[in-house]
């Protein structure tokens, strides 16, 4: 993305939400802006406690992590959520600690980039997209969790081997969560990247539309997968266990 | 506009921003206030209680503020004083008087920039 791109307007929404931990306000609010103008869901916690109580890795697909904080560290927390809790999703560090020491330890330590502040948006953009090339998805166009395939190009589903009708919305929807399975996943956030809505729009589709996948594509379970309902927070796809299909290729 | 206080690139990347979300050049000043004011009592808590190790960490997280506001002289002045800190050398209250004023300078020729633009 270039800079006048980035000046011009605000780019259409990604699929993607970043978490911003960083107890300075100022920067953290600088990042969340840079963010929304580049098309991601920015979402920031005043510390590596604050983003445990309110959110934990899987609800974000990358984070930027500053390494100094009250507390627990940005660099303790990530060699434990390394280390003890296997968390993969990306980490960038975003940090005032610029010696070469520090960057080395802060990448040992299990982060997938580095960069010191203040930062720059086109250089975080492309840091954040480099990142996630590296990461993504494997550039293939079939995406598949037996026994659902997902044909991204063609917009096409075929489970068990069968082709399925799935409407746009429920398409988009399955795909979502699929990516984002044993995930909880808010409804601010499917609001945001699959009705793009504002996240503040309250509305009941989101509940119709689960409750279709769950009958039409045996998203209760029949089927392997079961797509539950967490309570004041949203949803989460789970492979159920002992259930017959495939194994699972992300476990 | 100061640039010895406020950092012109820096004001451009807020301005930028401003396209997207009109009110955050007045929430980036209620912010910074707010936490480079927090800041500055950590470090004089610390300074009385000649804690120098707590005064390096307040100093730093001042620095970081200043840096992501573009407060230029502010972000040396607490770069100075981290690093004083660090090494343990006597520190002059009066140099936590200065800082204060460097925050209400800049908090001012800020404020003077946001009504210019």
């Amino acid at each position: 993305m270039t800079r006048d791109q980035l000046d011009s307007a605000q780019a259409p929404a990604k699929d993607c939400v970043v978490g911003v931990i960083d107890d300075d306000p100022v920067n953290a609010a600088l990042l969340e802006a840079m963010l929304a103008r580049a098309g991601y869901t920015g979402l920031t916690f005043a510390s590596a406690a604050d983003f445990r109580r309110r959110s934990g890795p899987g609800s974000v697909d990358l984070i930027l992590l500053d390494w100094d904080m009250p507390g627990e560290s940005g660099l303790d927390f990530l060699r434990l959520m390394r280390e003890q809790e296997q968390m993969t999703t990306p980490v960038i560090f975003v940090t005032h600690y610029d010696r070469d020491e520090q960057i080395a330890q802060g990448l040992n330590a299990g982060a997938d980039d580095y960069m010191t502040k203040p930062v720059e948006a086109t250089v975080l953009m492309a840091r954040i997209e480099s990142v996630l090339r590296r990461l993504n998805r494997k550039g293939e166009t079939v995406e598949s969790w037996p026994p659902f395939e997902f044909d991204v190009s063609q917009r096409s589903l075929r489970i068990d081997g069968k082709s399925r009708h799935a409407t746009n919305r429920e398409f988009e929807l399955m795909l979502f969560m699929f990516r984002r399975h044993g995930r909880v996943v808010t409804r601010e956030s499917l609001l945001t990247h699959v009705w793009r809505l504002s996240s503040n729009v309250a509305t009941r589709s989101i509940d119709t539309h689960v409750s279709r996948l769950r009958k039409l594509f045996g998203l209760d379970g029949s089927s392997g997968w079961r797509l539950e309902g967490v309570y004041q927070k949203g949803y989460c796809l789970k492979r159920v266990e002992g259930s017959e299909g495939s194994p699972d290729p992300d476990a | 506009m100061n640039e010895r206080l406020l950092n012109r690139e820096q004001l451009a990347e807020i301005r930028a921003l401003a396209r997207v979300r009109p009110e955050f050049p007045e929430q980036m000043l209620l912010l910074f206030k707010e936490a480079a004011t927090e800041a500055l009592e950590g470090c004089r808590d610390a300074w009385l209680e000649q804690d120098a190790r707590q005064l390096e960490s307040f100093a730093h997280r001042l620095k970081g503020t200043a840096a992501s506001f573009g407060a230029s002289e502010l972000r040396e002045q607490a770069e100075r004083l981290e690093t004083d800190a660090g090494c343990e050398a006597s520190i002059e209250r009066q140099r936590l008087e200065d800082i204060e004023q460097t925050i209400e300078a800049t908090y001012r020729a800020y404020a003077d920039w946001l009504q210019q633009a």
